[in-house]
């Protein structure tokens, strides 16, 4: 535990331009506290607390040393991009006349400064921050070359799924199956639904509140509510297929909810931050399947799912970072918005050149 | 409280505590922390800036755990530094006194 202590703030140190003499003092230093920690029958988790993060140590000690070659190539990288990514324009245009989708390659712009930006920084959000751009990607080959814009949106689902999946190093795998099985029920309703068959696949949305109860406790209430829920379902499609009364049967599913009111008196617990962002998250839901389903808007409404990671940065975020945080969703949405409506998509990429702008613009240096 | 304005303080019992007497790093960071809610992440640095500015040298004593330990000793710049922050820390407390009692701030 301790060469692991001392090798994490040692690596985290030869990210600065600090004389080799000088590192090795300050591990030589750590290591002595270390010592001191273990002498006094500390355990390596006790003296971790004690002594501090590595990470915040470092960005203490390094306060005055300047970042090096990580950030200057990476700078120079991004400085470079708007030419290579111009000149790959022009080769494609003049001698492939692939000038569209050949504009794609300005992607490269925002998707390096992205890259670079986070490898100064956690490396699990690059993933996090790509994704809009993937999606967007994705979605554009598919639909210029095969003109199957829907349900290729589908693929903006990977922007909430990348999110949860990545972006909460503390969340237990079941907490994260529990937030994903949403969209899971959503890809799996839209693809069988394509097929002709919206009914009753809906019933696959009834997964979210199965995949919910799984952690019940005690284990009795868990397959009481599993039960529930498996014979609501099994009684609606019994009284939809045999009476076909599909209205009057879906009272079937007040079942599970009084087994809730009878077991737990449905007593629902969320807090404030959690509040905030379900909340976030049905609206949008909520905004997309009703517009999708009364104005077939589903080519464009995705966009609502963006206002998920949006607001938790303009609510949790700090303040002067909000703006450089909240670029690439203000570049997509006008990127896209452009290219939709207008038909602009070979001159509406220049919206993300707002990314590297808001950067510079709001850097100290 | 700010974080700047807690840096600020621990500086100050940092060089306090070393007037007093040698101190090595572990021994530092366990002394303030008994008192106060200390930042462990801030103290050595803060001991290694204070070096750095001349408050502080350094040397070596051996010791029975196992590598020799480094102690900190302040300089006369740190003695100096130890006044003023003293004289500083009497003026500000004062001032706030008077803030908060309201008597004397009123006259």
């Amino acid at each position: 535990m301790k060469s692991k202590y001392l090798q994490e703030i040692e690596s985290l140190l030869r990210q600065y331009q600090i004389q080799e003499s000088e590192i090795k003092d300050i591990i030589s230093d750590y290591d002595q506290m270390y010592e001191d920690g273990l002498a006094k029958t500390m355990t390596d988790q006790e003296i971790r607390d004690f002594l501090g993060d590595p990470e915040r140590i470092v960005l203490e000690l390094c306060e005055n040393y300047e970042r090096k070659q990580v950030r200057n190539k990476g700078h120079k990288l991004i400085a470079l991009m708007p030419f290579i990514a111009l000149i790959a324009f022009f080769i494609l245009g003049h001698y492939f006349d692939l000038w569209h989708p050949g504009w794609l390659v300005f992607l490269l712009v925002p998707i390096t400064a992205l890259i670079v930006e986070m490898l100064t920084k956690k490396k699990r959000d690059i993933l996090i921050a790509l994704s809009p751009f993937l999606a967007i990607v994705i979605f554009l080959v598919i639909g210029i070359t095969a003109g199957v814009w829907h349900p290729t949106w589908l693929v903006f689902l990977i922007i909430p799924v990348s999110a949860i999946i990545i972006g909460s190093k503390d969340r237990s795998i079941y907490k994260m199956v529990v937030a994903l099985s949403p969209f899971v029920a959503l890809t799996v309703f839209f693809i069988l639904g394509e097929l002709g068959i919206w009914h009753p696949t809906w019933l696959v949305f009834m997964i979210v509140p199965m995949v919910g109860v799984l952690n019940k406790r005690p284990l009795w209430k868990c397959l009481v509510y599993e039960l529930a829920i498996l014979c609501s379902i099994g009684l609606y499609l019994i009284l939809g297929y045999v009476k076909g009364v599909w209205g009057m049967s879906l009272f079937v599913f007040l079942l599970p909810v009084a087994f809730a009111v009878l077991l737990d008196g449905i007593v629902i617990k969320v807090t404030g931050k959690s509040l905030e962002i379900l909340a976030v998250i049905i609206f949008a839901i909520a905004v997309y399947l009703l517009g999708g389903f009364f104005a077939g808007a589903w080519g464009y409404l995705w966009l609502v799912f963006l206002l998920i990671p949006v607001y938790s940065i303009i609510r949790f975020s700090h303040r002067k970072d909000i703006l450089v945080a909240l670029s690439p969703f203000i570049a997509i949405t006008v990127f896209f918005l452009l290219g939709y409506f207008a038909n602009l998509w070979t001159i509406a990429w220049l919206a993300f050149l707002l990314i590297p702008i808001t950067a510079i613009l709001k850097s100290k240096n | 409280m700010n974080t700047q304005f807690k840096k600020g303080v621990i500086e100050m019992c940092v060089i306090h505590l070393i007037s007093e007497q040698d101190m090595y790093g572990f021994a530092v960071i366990e002394a303030l922390s008994k008192e106060i809610d200390v930042n462990e992440n801030t103290v050595y640095p803060i001991l290694r800036r204070l070096t750095d500015q001349g408050y502080f040298e350094t040397y070596t004593e051996a010791t029975n755990v196992g590598a020799p330990r480094k102690y900190f000793r302040i300089t006369e710049a740190g003695k100096n530094r130890n006044s003023e922050y003293q004289a500083d820390w009497n003026d500000f407390l004062k001032g706030v006194s008077r803030i908060l009692g309201g008597r004397e701030y009123e006259k």
